[in-house]
């Protein structure tokens, strides 16, 4: 039997029926649970966050609306949401550097090798446009976007002042997000 | 705060990163210009697409058993048996109409933890009253439909749906889907409160009404 579209093990997910549960946790577990530990780091804190992101979403199920993005994103946003709050309530651990080295490998096309195996338009497009930014912005981004680091964490790990820490991450997302829609109006 | 001050955080509030007394200022001012709120919006964009960069990781064992507990459902047995024909139907649109009956019949009732959705089901049966088609409906902004076809001939073949509304002569075109070996479903968001959903009708390839769901009146 072919797999269950996301929109559709997402509803059967609301409806609490165990298999399907169980199906859509398989789903996205690693993609879920791999963001709480880049954002938290402790795996223990990165766990309740990942659990927590499954039941929200599961009591959350009926406001999810397909036009605002993808299930994928959408289960994404939640865990970012529930791990900046985590970070809030205990001090942030420091990032790891080797997590982040090999995060920023992740997003540069000409090195990753899962960039180049990359078949979806929207994750290589994203990828070339993060590849284009010059290094100090990228990691900027990166810190702010997939570790939920603050601009004042940013200026203290990148020994830099505030205002540049603020300038790089407004310069970044500014440019991927121009690249996305020149993207967009070209296709 | 102005317009300006809000520009120059509008990233870091797309990325989710103001918080405290900043981001209750930023709120306040969103909430009154819409130019400021489409700036925001615009990047947040962008800054949720970057989160489907984040690497994968394997949580702990038990992490999936451990959510099904907290959610107030059972751990599935790996050793359970179920006949093949529930394994085939297991087509998630069915499995939704199971939870969606037991739910009425077990946790409702009984008051469990489970949440309530607000879940309407109606059914259509075959020549020998058989239950074969199902809607199940539930949920707000988005409501979700939910059909499911269940067939013993093993047929496969294409279908499209529609919805009435109460009070309506219009009916809505809601999509379309296959079922293969006799088993298929559709689960979709329609434009309807759930409330509002008089019936459900299922089409076939050459347009004629197949099934006819109509739900109880509310």
């Amino acid at each position: 039997m072919p797999a269950a579209s996301d929109d559709t093990l997402l509803a059967s997910f609301a409806l609490g029926d165990r298999d399907a549960a169980a199906a859509f946790i398989r789903r996205y577990q690693s993609r879920v649970y791999g963001l709480a530990r880049s954002m938290v780091v402790d795996p223990d804190l990165a766990e309740d966050v990942a659990q927590e992101a499954f039941l929200r979403a599961w009591r959350n199920a009926p406001s999810y609306d397909s036009r605002r993005g993808s299930v994928h994103t959408w289960m994404l946003v939640i865990t970012r949401s529930l791990a900046i709050d985590a970070m809030r309530l205990r001090r942030a651990q420091p990032v790891d550097p080797e997590m982040f080295a090999a995060l920023d490998d992740r997003v540069s096309t000409a090195r990753s090798p899962e960039a180049a195996a990359e078949t979806n338009d929207e994750m290589r497009e994203l990828r070339e446009a993060l590849a284009t930014l010059p290094p100090e912005q990228r990691q900027a981004l990166l810190l702010a976007g997939l570790c939920g680091r603050t601009a004042a964490e940013i200026s203290e790990i990148e020994s830099i002042p505030l205002g540049t820490a603020k300038t790089r991450i407004r310069t970044g997302l500014a440019k991927v997000r121009s690249s996305m829609a020149r993207r967009g109006s070209d296709q | 705060m102005t317009c300006a001050e809000l520009e120059g955080l509008a990233a870091e509030l797309a990325l989710g990163t103001v918080s405290g007394a900043e981001r209750a200022g930023a709120l306040d001012h969103l909430a009154g210009c819409v130019a400021c709120r489409e700036l925001v919006a615009d990047l947040a964009q962008a800054a949720d697409r970057l989160l489907l960069l984040a690497p994968a990781a394997e949580p702990p064992p038990g992490f999936e058993s451990k959510v099904l507990a907290r959610m107030g459902v059972a751990v599935p047995s790996r050793h359970s048996h179920r006949p093949r024909r529930r394994r085939v139907l297991a087509g998630v649109a069915a499995a939704a109409l199971v939870a969606a009956m037991s739910a009425v019949g077990a946790t409702w009732l009984s008051g469990g933890t489970a949440p309530a959705p607000e879940i309407r089901t109606a059914l259509a049966s075959d020549a020998n009253g058989h239950w074969t088609c199902r809607a199940v409906v539930y949920g707000d902004k988005p409501t979700w439909l939910v059909v499911s076809l269940d067939r013993t001939d093993g047929l496969s073949a294409a279908f499209t749906v529609d919805a009435l509304g109460v009070g309506r002569d219009t009916p809505v075109p809601v999509g379309s889907f296959s079922i293969d070996q006799g088993h298929g479903s559709l689960a979709i968001p329609v434009g309807l409160a759930a409330e509002d959903l008089r019936s459900v009708r299922v089409f076939d390839a050459g347009g004629r009404l197949r099934y006819e769901m109509t739900f109880p009146v509310t």
